[in-house]
């Protein structure tokens, strides 16, 4: 509760909301006790009165009433109807949509086609012939506007409780025994409450404007009593005469929805999982860059080297080093492989070649990326943009959300095309099947036509890379290619990049996690750990010889075919979290051949001959 | 030996949706008829690519999918919805692919142990705590844990939460689905590690399902592949892999990216898998296979068994 | 296509009797007697009994309800007694009115809106995102009516840019010029609470879409920044827009009612209230199944425009 409250108070513009809310509820709950003239009592000898006078500090109305007290006891009016509208609302539409999503089959049918039923009517519509059944009065204004609004809560809520639903833990919750009311009561209700505070909170206001709105029809509050709609509805006829009458009540409307609304946002922001960590962010173009002093001189004969690369998420006031000065050097017609657990950073690195990691929270905060002596990080956007998917090009690792869903192969080829070269119309579609042909799809002319939905996980992977050559890259840097592919096809899609590599003098930067994989496809590899690069040189040498204890151990985890059944070697702790590492080797703690110095000294990444480098005092291996 | 488990004739449809209008209901066949028999104290490997059906056979082993055709035996009694209210699923646990979610986020990991303990065993408060301490301890966990929510935990920690959790039904039979595919390599080698503790000390009975050839080698007394709904071989897990039967067995673990070993291609074609809503007449495997026969793609091959033990089920077996 | 068309309307058949059967059964609920209502307080006991006959107030309910079907079906939806008039003459008539008001204002408030909530989502947290943010805000909050009767007073009383009130001027040529003259107060007013919620909506949907793979993918291919927005990403998130602006049309359509009392249009809205306020029982009916059925049909079409968007959909 007190975090929930510490978020809320984030939004500056919430808190504001909160406290106007809560200050026109304790004015609404005192009215009775303030000395107020009485509402409802008509002096036509004053009426019309103008604010500020002594009299009535907001004037009078068409039959001299006191509009101060009946802005107030109006208020009160208006609240206690919205309010309770909402929690109507809420909880018949929450129990249906709950019922609804738990049960799913038959029972979900039958309420989601009467929901449906009702949705159907613009929702007045249904209010008009509610009220016009039960004559016009503001208890049936609030009955009409609840169930106007019942079909909005069953269909968010059912929604989310068939997400749930369909999560293991349900699944586990029946496994250890639990009937299904008691599921729903324990472990469907708890997590699907939070969406119903939202729900509410971001339609109390609305609510409030809908009774206001039969009030001002004249089919709400009947008079003498008077809600905010129904004053503003008596003011109407002298709207150009005696503006201020009008003025008072609508000002009051708008004020409390206001309030409400942003109270709402805040309420939403604050118990919404996701935008606590800034997922719902949305990246920009192009990675944030720290501002630092750049490197002048870079060498234009290298094709692509990373130096000394750092970049970071900043979330909240934590500072993640997810890649901590890495250095990297891309080979004409080599495959260089990023090995590492997930969080070492290895996919990071490979994203912010090309200033693709999100920002925010991501930011380049040092190095440089070196491609034919441009610096990529600081180049300007439209040099980086003519780079990216031309000279230098990704594949990710899913095909199916890496690919946009409503456009065909072709479209989506044609257009990779089209943003670095100018060509026609038929040379683009020759082009667009003649890469297709090269990446060994069957039938290029008639999967062209199709949506990536269509195809099997290979053959979208097929049209990833198809995409990445487009322009005749010099450098592909492949984010986990086959990770999301069945063994099968990622033997063919691995020998379909060999080849490539080999035919047209390509450099590769492959990230993976899986060292069959660098085994068969890298020439050289970098094994990161904790943001940084612990090992580097030729696959083959550290797959033989691993240099670094991290490597050895990590590769003695790796189970094999051929050896039976048997017992793993295994790496004790966990890998450490990048927004809290200690002074030191960061693998330390785990490792067995520890020293004094290995926790005090930063360990500089060293030689071990002539092509092997590694981040240790104690290499297991001299050569 | 007497089997602890025992799945007949396993059959699973789903219907796709096609609206209320269409008549002829299309519909998946995820699990082709799929027997098999798990002795006591075995651990039984079951692997296979992506939408092969090992996942929904799975569940309905433990009762989460009804069968659409065939039976379950756990210790020769009938799975069935009465079976099922009367406690038989104690005896047979399930531990999830994803380990945070399946874990409630709004729980304490005290709360999430709790409700077995509770609900299966009957047990007092009292004996809950004193449960609770041993299986942590049998996990390995600390017990400060119990005090947490799930987010606070790595997938390391959770699955091995998860496992105790399974643990606290005091099940014989414990089916693991992917138990070990959303860890790291280092993580994952201590859960195995970890799960064949448990067996001994528990004295458990395990169907281990994974689509890594080589974990499932590496905890298997036999492996089961299943290809397209239906299981195209069984047997000895240190053999299958290096001696197999059936084509599409040798295909599996000559793509398995091993260290030290180069590149090579051994499906020449890309040809999708058949169409789930139309299975073939013949052998599924007949459109990739370098082996078939005209056999192949007219009479479907059965499950049939060889001299020792292993069962294939192929028109023409490899050596 | 065709042959989802036909489907999708042949499902509407349900729906419609759905709602003919719920605005039956609540016309059904109104307590008292019509026959009072329509002949005043005074009236003789055979009278009564007669005009009950005549509305077929003798029957079961059951009975009642398939004449009244009926009859809807082959156009009769009875005598407004209030107006001496055909309910369907009226209720078409007064439609076409709400229409024009309606669908001005559902254009202006689909354009305005997703275009702000495309350019908000785009420079998310920058100073358009939160200027856009608070103006939307205050969209939503005001009440259509109070805004409506302050454009009034502002350009119509005070700076007599528009006429106040009406649909044509009482005097002079009924011209388009004329008629939208007249539309622009009452269209905006009724937009605003629509373009401020479908603003919000197309923000969400964009964020949402704006952090999936393919858009990165869009980026890392090097196309120009606006394509990714206005092509990639805006094409992805109308799927979750179209079903939002089915629903934004019921609101305008809704939200007509107090617009037209506000602005004095002769729309069918107005005339509803005022059916209410009578006890006019047969208009109050059939204006809204017709109305609502209308919007049934709208919203047919979305879900088309919805299957024609993501192939994703199967036929």
């Amino acid at each position: 509760m007190i975090g929930f409250l510490k978020l809320l108070s984030r939004n500056r513009l919430s808190l504001a909301g909160l406290v106007v809310i809560i200050a026109v509820i304790f004015v609404a709950l005192v009215t009775p006790l303030l000395p107020l003239p009485d509402p409802d009592v008509i002096d036509t000898k004053n009426r019309f009165k103008t604010p500020f006078n002594t009299d009535a500090i907001l004037g009078t109305d068409h039959l001299g009433r006191d509009l101060m007290s009946r802005l107030l006891w109006g208020t009160r009016l208006s609240l206690a109807v919205g309010f309770c509208a909402a929690f109507l609302a809420a909880l018949i539409g929450s129990s249906i949509g709950i019922i609804s999503g738990f049960y799913g089959k038959h029972v979900d049918n039958i309420l989601m086609r009467g929901i449906d039923m009702l949705m159907a009517f613009p929702y007045i519509l249904l209010a008009l012939a509610i009220v016009a059944a039960l004559g016009p009065g503001l208890f049936n204004a609030l009955i009409a506007v609840a169930i106007v609004n019942i079909p909005f809560f069953a269909r968010n809520i059912r929604g989310v409780t068939v997400g749930i639903t369909h999560k293991e833990f349900i699944d586990a919750a029946r496994l250890s025994g639990m009937t299904d009311t008691r599921i729903i009561i324990t472990e469907v209700l708890p997590n699907v409450f939070p969406v119903i505070v939202i729900a509410m909170s971001t339609t109390v206001g609305w609510m409030i404007l809908e009774t206001a709105g039969l009030s001002f029809l004249g089919l709400g509050s009947q008079p003498p009593q008077a809600d905010l709609g129904s004053m503003l509805g008596e003011a109407r006829a002298a709207l150009i005469t005696s503006p201020y009458t009008s003025v008072v009540p609508g000002a009051m409307i708008l004020i409390i929805v206001m309030a409400i609304n942003l109270l709402g946002d805040g309420i939403r922001d604050a118990l919404d999982p996701r935008l606590k960590s800034g997922v719902l962010s949305s990246p920009r173009p192009r990675t944030l860059v720290a501002d630092y002093s750049k490197t002048k001189n870079l060498d234009a004969s290298e094709l692509l080297s990373v130096s000394n690369l750092k970049t970071q998420f900043h979330i909240g006031n934590r500072n993640y080093k997810a890649v901590d000065g890495v250095s990297i050097y891309a080979k004409k017609g080599a495959c260089l492989g990023i090995i590492g657990e997930s969080g070492s950073g290895k996919s990071v690195t490979a994203l912010s070649i090309m200033g693709l990691v999100s920002s925010p929270p991501g930011i380049i905060t040092e190095g440089y990326v070196n491609y034919k002596g441009i610096d990529l990080i600081q180049t300007n956007d439209q040099k980086l943009r003519s780079l990216r998917g031309g000279k230098i090009s990704y594949i990710f690792q899913d095909p199916l959300s890496s690919l946009h869903p409503l456009y065909t192969v072709q479209q989506q080829l044609e257009e990779a095309i089209l943003a670095h070269q100018n060509l026609s119309k038929e040379e683009v579609y020759q082009k667009c099947i003649e890469l297709l042909k090269s990446v060994r799809i069957p039938n290029p002319k008639q999967r062209a036509k199709d949506y990536p939905h269509q195809l099997s996980g290979g053959m979208r992977q097929r049209v990833s890379i198809a995409m990445a050559l487009a322009n005749d890259p010099e450098v592909i840097i492949a984010d986990e290619p086959t990770t999301a592919l069945d063994v099968t096809v990622q033997a063919q899609i691995l020998s379909l990049l060999r080849e490539l590599t080999s035919q047209r003098g390509l450099a590769i930067i492959f990230i993976t996690h899986d060292f069959g994989v660098v085994s068969q496809i890298c020439d050289e590899v970098a094994v990161m750990y904790a943001g940084k690069i612990v090992e580097y040189g030729p696959s083959e040498m550290i797959l033989n010889h691993p240099a670094h204890p991290y490597t050895s151990k990590l590769m003695g985890c790796v189970p094999e075919i051929g050896k039976g059944k048997r017992k793993l070697a295994s790496i004790d702790g966990l890998p450490p979290m990048v927004d809290k590492l200690d002074q030191g080797c960061a693998f330390a703690p785990r490792c067995q051949s520890t020293i004094s110095e290995c926790l005090t000294n930063d360990i500089k990444l060293r030689d071990v001959n002539r092509n092997m480098k590694v981040r240790c005092i104690k290499p297991e291996t001299h050569l | 030996m007497q089997p602890i488990l025992e799945a007949k004739n396993l059959l699973k449809n789903f219907p796709l949706n096609m609206g209320i209008l269409e008549r002829k209901k299309a519909q998946i066949h995820a699990v082709r008829s799929v027997s098999l028999k798990v002795n006591k104290g075995e651990t039984l490997g079951i692997v296979g690519e992506s939408g092969c059906g090992k996942s929904t056979l799975a569940r309905m082993l433990v009762g989460l999918t009804e069968p659409t055709n065939g039976d379950i035996l756990i210790q020769n009694n009938k799975l069935d919805k009465k079976s099922q209210k009367s406690g038989l699923p104690r005896v047979i646990q399930y531990v999830f692919q994803d380990p945070i979610s399946s874990l409630n986020p709004r729980k304490t990991i005290r709360q999430v142990m709790n409700v077995p303990l509770t609900h299966l065993q009957k047990l007092s408060e009292k004996d809950r705590e004193k449960q609770i301490k041993q299986l942590f301890k049998a996990v390995n966990l600390q017990e400060e844990f119990l005090e947490r929510y799930p987010h606070e935990f790595s997938g390391g920690q959770a699955q091995r939460i998860g496992i105790a959790r399974a643990l606290a039904a005091n099940p014989r039979i414990l089916v693991l689905d992917e138990p070990v595919s959303a860890l790291d390599v280092s993580v994952q080698a201590q859960v195995l590690n970890l799960l064949s503790s448990l067996k001994k000390d528990f004295g458990l009975t395990y169907v281990f399902i994974s689509h890594d050839l080589a974990v499932v080698e590496t905890v298997s007394d036999r492996v089961a592949v299943m290809y397209f709904g239906e299981i195209v071989e069984i047997g000895p897990a240190q053999e299958i892999f290096i001696k197999p039967k059936h084509p599409y067995t040798k295909l599996l673990a000559e793509s398995a990216p091993k260290i030290g070993t180069k590149l090579q291609l051994n499906e020449k074609s890309n040809k999708d898998l058949p169409d789930p809503t139309h299975p073939p007449k013949g052998c599924a495997f007949f459109a990739r296979c370098n082996h078939s026969t005209d056999k192949c793609l007219d009479a479907h091959p059965e499950l049939q068994s060889d001299e020792n033990s292993v069962f294939v089920a192929c028109h023409n077996p490899l050596g | 296509m065709l042959g989802y068309i036909l489907k999708r309307l042949f499902s509407a058949i349900p729906v419609l009797l759905g709602i003919s059967i719920i605005v039956f059964l609540i016309m059904a609920m109104i307590p008292g007697d019509p026959a009072t209502a329509i002949l005043g307080s005074f009236a003789t006991p055979e009278n009564v009994e007669k005009l009950n006959r005549d509305l077929g107030l003798d029957k079961t309910l059951f009975q009642r309800y398939f004449i009244w079907l009926g009859n809807i079906l082959q156009g009769d939806f009875g005598r407004s007694y209030s107006l001496n008039k055909n309910v369907i003459d009226e209720v078409v008539e007064r439609f076409g009115a709400t229409l024009i008001l309606a669908g001005t204002s559902f254009i202006m408030c689909s354009l305005i809106g997703i275009c702000a909530g495309v350019l908000s989502a785009a420079k998310q947290f920058q100073l358009t995102d939160k200027l856009i943010t608070f103006i939307v805000l205050l969209g939503i909050s005001i009440p259509s009516f109070f805004l409506g009767m302050m454009m009034i007073l502002l350009f119509a009383v005070h700076l007599r840019w528009f006429p106040v009130s009406g649909m044509w001027p009482i005097y002079g040529a009924r011209d388009l010029t004329a008629l939208a003259g007249h539309l622009a107060l009452p269209a905006s007013a009724l937009a605003v609470v629509a373009t401020g919620v479908i603003a919000r909506l197309s923000r969400s949907a964009m964020l949402e879409i704006l952090r999936q793979d393919y858009i990165r993918t869009a980026r890392a291919k090097g196309l120009d920044e606006k394509i990714v927005i206005w092509r990639h990403a805006l094409r992805a998130a109308m799927v979750s827009i179209l079903p939002i602006l089915g629903i934004q049309a019921g609101f305008v359509l809704s939200g007509a009612v107090y617009i037209e009392m506000v602005f004095q249009w002769p729309g069918v809205g107005r005339m509803l209230v005022d059916a209410i306020l009578k006890r006019d029982i047969l208009l109050v009916q059939g204006g809204v199944v017709f109305v609502a059925a209308c919007y049934v049909i709208f919203n047919i079409a979305v879900d088309v425009a919805q299957h024609l968007l993501d192939p994703r959909i199967k036929t």
